[in-house]
């Protein structure tokens, strides 16, 4: 059977807060505008941030034109003529051709395929472990609880960056999956913290004690009750890790760890992402700039929309969290 | 402090230990053999090269044989540069990447509290939106896209600085890389102390310097100060691991001989002992960085001690 609680949305902002935000509608009030859901506040406080709603829209068009890319882009990501030559923008090749004859536009929009495939793989991998593991962690609690965190403790206290670097030389990666577990092994423990904290104080809360004494499963209460009131948190955490992940891969293209992919001839080809681009562009920024220019603008301008839309969920969903 | 120092640093042990194995059996997992090489090695060749590096010895053997060589630094020889060990790259390249670190580092704590108190003490101005928007877009500008910007316009288009090189640490080779360094951590840095400082001024004592009548100046560099830097001290340890991270980056695009420039050659290369050795310094550093962070904490906060 399930209760109703009007005074306790499931799926409210997240944090457990004694007061309501001051958006949220009050039933009691004759006056007050229909009860909304505490989810359709959010996103219509989300929304009314300008800077946030512009991003927001901005990413959208950025994920439709890398995956839609395809269906428009006249020139593939992998075809190679023979002038060897770097050519700057022209009418035929709007962001110019490298040196080895390939079209910038379409390695670009392939590019932030890969980047932002990175991005979100890697941050949902990851939100799923860290949810998980921080929400068993925080309604077993005790000893197990202890030990469980003790582990995160361990794992935060290594260096990441490095390990994973060790990892992909020695192993001598190219599959790009393999990179998306590796990234998530090492990016899950600030999300299981959080998580664990949020399920500590709400497993407290009247609300769990009146489930509970309905007769619900353990399994119920963390899946249906716990996991949904830590969802605000746990989304804007893990659109704040996203930037973090693509700077990751970033790095390791840097460092020229490259991955294949099948080309459009059927061969298996190193893939470009934005990180590779950049690095490739760098190499020749003193003779032709557009090969930096275009695929640093493009990466930056994902993660500075991803930093807004972060900041601005952040605030819709915790207005109490807001930096004042 | 004495008792608190000692568990901190005994509680680096496991973790160096951690990193230690983790790394050796990360490296005896992998597939094929670092000798492998396009061309077949002669067979005495093959087996000089066994009894150097000991392969041919059993795994917990080799395992305790790695352990003490690590500790006494020695990671053995570079596959790239035949004529030199690994120890005597890392000894050759650290000060390098430590000199530009520091620097950064420092560059980065002046400019980013100078940048986020401003911005707080006249908080919601124009000044203030300015800062918050420019700070976001630090954060979201890498020093892999930054550094080579930077080098377009300062060295190509104006001239005023050299392209790349080091020239033994001269101030004008020191110039971009620090900047190029320190930007991410100065836009973080600046956020941190924003917030510390708005934090901190909503206490009484400061109600109380303000109702003294002393200036504004008085009131922030006076009072505020100390406490608004506290929180700063946490973020110690993560910068100067992501300054490590973007020393690699920096010292590629100015080509400095550093551990980082080193780093990417090993890498490309697929030089194993170079990699592994680098790799390995690179962890125990961020690992020391933390524990340095921690103390400076509990010198600045006392109640951390007594946990």
């Amino acid at each position: 059977m399930e209760l109703e609680f009007p005074t306790v949305p499931l799926t409210s902002a997240g944090t457990a807060q004694p007061h309501q935000p001051p958006h949220s509608p009050h039933p009691s009030q004759p006056a007050a505008p229909p009860p909304r859901s505490a989810t359709m506040e959010a996103v219509s406080r989300l929304l009314e941030n300008r800077v946030a709603a512009v991003s927001l829209v901005f990413l959208v068009a950025m994920v439709i034109a890398c995956f839609g890319a395809p269906l428009f882009l006249t020139h593939t990501w992998d075809a190679v003529d023979f002038s060897f030559e770097a050519r700057p923008p022209s009418r035929e090749h709007w962001f110019g051709v490298d040196e080895m004859g390939r079209d910038l536009l379409a390695r670009v929009l392939y590019g932030g395929r890969v980047s932002l495939s990175v991005g979100l793989i890697t941050t949902l991998a990851s939100s799923i472990l860290g949810v998980v593991y921080g929400a068993t962690a925080g309604y077993i609690g005790g000893t197990f609880d202890a030990l469980m965190m003790r582990f995160v403790d361990l794992m935060y206290s290594l260096p990441g960056y490095f390990l994973i670097l060790l990892i992909m030389v020695f192993f001598n990666v190219e599959s790009i999956q393999v990179l998306f577990l590796v990234l998530a092994l090492f990016q899950w423990l600030g999300m299981a913290r959080m998580v664990r904290a949020q399920v500590l104080s709400l497993r407290e809360r009247e609300f769990i004690i009146a489930v509970r004494s309905c007769g619900a499963s353990h399994t119920r209460i963390v899946l249906r009750h716990l996991i949904p009131n830590c969802l605000g948190v746990v989304s804007v955490y893990a659109t704040m890790t996203v930037p973090g992940v693509m700077l990751q891969e970033a790095f390791l293209s840097f460092i020229g760890i490259s991955f294949q992919a099948r080309g459009s001839d059927g061969v298996m080809k190193p893939v470009a992402s934005w990180g590779s681009l950049v690095s490739e562009g760098a190499r020749v920024f003193d003779t032709s700039p557009w090969l930096l220019f275009f695929p640093a603008l493009f990466f930056s301008a994902t993660l500075l929309a991803i930093n807004f839309v972060g900041d601005g969920l952040r605030d819709a969903l915790d207005p109490n969290m807001k930096v004042r | 402090m004495f008792r608190y120092t000692l568990k901190r640093l005994l509680s680096a042990v496991p973790l160096v230990f951690i990193v230690l194995t983790l790394s050796f059996f990360l490296v005896r997992l992998a597939p094929g053999s670092p000798f492998q090489r396009d061309a077949e090695l002669p067979a005495e060749v093959k087996a000089s090269l066994q009894e150097t590096y000991g392969f041919d010895k059993p795994i917990a053997e080799q395992y305790v044989r790695y352990l003490g060589a690590a500790v006494r630094g020695d990671f053995g020889h570079s596959f790239m540069y035949k004529d030199k060990s690994v120890a005597s790259i890392i000894a050759e390249a650290l000060p390098v990447s430590a000199k530009i670190g520091v620097l950064a580092m420092i560059f980065a704590t002046i400019a980013g509290v100078a940048v986020g108190l401003s911005a707080a003490v006249r908080q919601n101005s124009f000044l203030d939106h300015f800062i918050m928007t420019a700070i976001m877009a630090g954060k979201s500008i890498p020093p892999m896209v930054l550094a080579p910007l930077f080098v377009g316009l300062f060295a190509l288009t104006l001239h005023w600085l050299p392209v790349a090189g080091w020239e033994d640490g001269a101030a004008r080779n020191l110039v971009g890389p620090v900047i190029c360094l320190g930007l991410y951590d100065v836009a973080a840095i600046a956020r941190l102390s924003r917030a510390s400082l708005l934090e901190v001024v909503r206490n009484r004592y400061i109600t109380t310097a303000r109702a003294k009548g002393l200036s504004e100046w008085h009131v922030i560099m006076g009072h505020a100060l100390r406490e608004t830097l506290c929180p700063l001290v946490t973020y110690l340890g993560p910068a100067l691991s992501s300054i490590l991270i973007g020393t690699v980056v920096v010292e590629q695009v100015f080509n400095i001989p550093g551990l980082g420039r080193y780093l990417v050659a090993a890498a490309t290369n697929r030089d194993y002992t170079l990699t592994l050795g680098i790799t390995t310094v690179a962890c125990l550093l961020v690992i020391a960085f933390n524990v340095v962070s921690d103390l400076a904490l509990a010198v600045l906060d006392p109640r951390i001690r007594l946990t």
